[in-house]
């Protein structure tokens, strides 16, 4: 695959990060869309496609197309409209599949938006909420056990803590680490409330041994960001970011894929599937590890990124939580990871929260972060989705 | 019995929950390359082919992970908290999603030995393991 320089990240935007106050989901990610745009310094009637991974507590078929009808996009001008009901997959999968339509010339310039309104769902979106994650569950040997993605993560955590004799406060330092960069981050959701090993600790048990604190957020939030041709910058206002490569591994990386959590071959497959998508994606990119200035790992529960760095080849296997928890993601540490806080900290607002490494990224890569890295010049993005099931990598660089 | 949700039922897995209501856990294996296979379906995925047979599972495994859920999964399970969802080794080696019954949750290891029993769930029985 040669992605090399071809596609550029030309604008970014957030829209009711944490909390929406009263806004409807549509309504942030028009914000968000718009905020994006003007960062571009293009207008709507310039975008000819656009990408949207669904949505949690209002799921449709759809979505793409209701964003795009909302905001009053053109059917002139539409070529790409592509709703990616992918879950956690956003956090890589919608990027790439807006890059691939630019490449292919099947459109020109596409947003990738997502957004959702968790945390101030009214009854009935949050009952749509809890239906779409029984939902995703499988209907026949795993609904029936009232297997909760918590509880999932729950079997990941305990069985590479025993494995590995990990602590509980090593897990809990995963949190704290992650939850930290949030406290510091202007807008998270978790602006100015840093956690302590103990605050984790004394949280309620959810599944054990996951305690509240360990759990991805659930909030409010939008995001968007403009891609288009490197050929076509003199159109826009600002540098693109570039999306130099990227890769996806499924199931266990080898072996045959799976599509439900009991399918998986064991539990460590973000570790087994990272290792493959990340190696495709930096050999693509013409870079080792060593050139990767600012790191982001899909962080919804502490085991799972600690199985992702070490996939990725930052720590020995059973050390990954260790790894985070002990200083080495702060930004004077080995390599500075999820600078806003993730889905730990900054926002989880559904099937959308991942797309915020990539905004996150961006500002990294322009140097106008809030826990700015220095010459960041280099991100990798280590997404996950659904079950343990697919593990997006993609590599960005600043010009 | 809070209408917790019950097995969707599909042609493949008939014969599986059928089993079940007689008390009996059927595991499926191919005929041509001998190996099991889980969850039940109408065709080998490891070798391909379509000659599947049953075969009575002897019913005891190993937990290979646990979580006692504290928090329930959805409304139907709220009455049923604190309850051990595992992922148990079946002797015929396939793994498969359950819970843990009888089971002070405090004891429960990894590694610990399970037996088959059943529970009713709406108009099924339920495959769910207890301490051996």
């Amino acid at each position: 695959m040669d992605w090399k320089g071809r596609v550029g990240i030309f604008g970014i935007g957030e829209a009711g990060v944490g909390r929406a106050h009263g806004k409807s989901a549509f309504m942030i990610q028009a914000e968000a869309i718009d905020n994006a745009l003007n960062e571009a310094g293009i207008s709507l009637d310039e975008v000819d496609g656009i990408v949207n991974p669904n949505s949690l507590s209002d799921p449709r078929l759809r979505y793409a197309q209701s964003v795009a009808e909302y905001i009053g996009m053109s059917a002139d001008k539409l070529r790409f409209v592509q709703t990616d009901p992918l879950g956690g997959s956003a956090s890589g999968q919608s990027i790439h599949h807006a890059v691939m339509s630019i490449i292919s010339g099947y459109a020109s310039v596409v947003v990738v938006c997502g957004g959702d309104v968790l945390r101030s769902a009214s009854g009935a979106s949050s009952q749509g909420a809890q239906n779409q994650m029984a939902d995703v569950m499988g209907k026949e040997f795993e609904n029936p056990y009232g297997l909760s993605p918590v509880a999932f993560f729950a079997l990941m955590a305990r069985k590479y803590m025993v494995d590995y004799g990990v602590t509980p406060e090593t897990m809990a330092g995963v949190a704290v680490a992650l939850r930290a960069y949030a406290a510091t981050t202007p807008g998270a959701h978790l602006f100015g409330r840093p956690v302590s090993v103990a605050d984790v600790m004394e949280s309620p048990m959810i599944a054990d041994p996951i305690h509240r604190l360990e759990c991805a957020l659930i909030s409010d939030g939008a995001c968007a960001l403009i891609l288009a041709s490197a050929e076509a910058r003199t159109k826009f206002k600002k540098a693109p970011v570039l999306v130099d490569a990227a890769s996806i591994a499924y199931g266990s990386g080898s072996g045959k894929v799976h599509e439900h959590m009991s399918q998986a071959v064991d539990l460590y497959t973000p570790r087994s599937s990272a290792r493959v998508s990340s190696r495709r994606a930096l050999a693509d990119a013409g870079l080792s590890l060593r050139d990767v200035d600012v790191l982001f790992a899909y962080d919804a529960f502490p085991v799972l990124p600690s199985l992702l760095i070490e996939g990725l080849g930052y720590a020995e296997d059973g050390r990954g939580a260790d790894f985070i928890a002990s200083g080495n993601i702060a930004l004077d540490g080995t390599i500075p990871m999820n600078t806003h806080g993730g889905l730990q900290g900054y926002c989880h607002s559904g099937y959308n929260g991942g797309m915020f490494m990539f905004t996150e990224a961006v500002r990294q890569l322009r140097g106008e972060a809030h826990n700015q890295v220095s010459d960041a010049h280099i991100a990798l993005v280590q997404g996950y989705g659904s079950h343990i099931s697919r593990f997006p990598t993609t590599i960005l660089r600043s010009e | 019995m809070e209408n917790r949700p019950v097995p969707l039922v599909t042609p493949d897995s008939e014969p599986f929950w059928e089993a079940c209501n007689r008390e009996q856990l059927l595991v499926q294996e191919c005929a041509s390359c001998e190996r099991p296979q889980w969850y039940p379906r109408a065709r080998c995925r490891y070798c391909y082919g379509y000659d599947l047979k049953w075969k009575e599972a002897s019913g005891v495994g190993t937990v290979y992970s646990f979580s006692v859920v504290r928090r329930a999964a959805a409304p139907a399970f709220q009455g049923m908290i604190p309850y051990i969802v595992a992922l148990v080794d079946l002797e015929e080696g396939i793994r498969m999603i359950t819970h843990i019954t009888d089971c002070d949750p405090e004891k429960l290891k990894i590694g610990a030995r399970v037996v088959v029993h059943f529970r009713e769930q709406g108009e099924f029985k339920l495959p769910v393991f207890r301490p051996q």
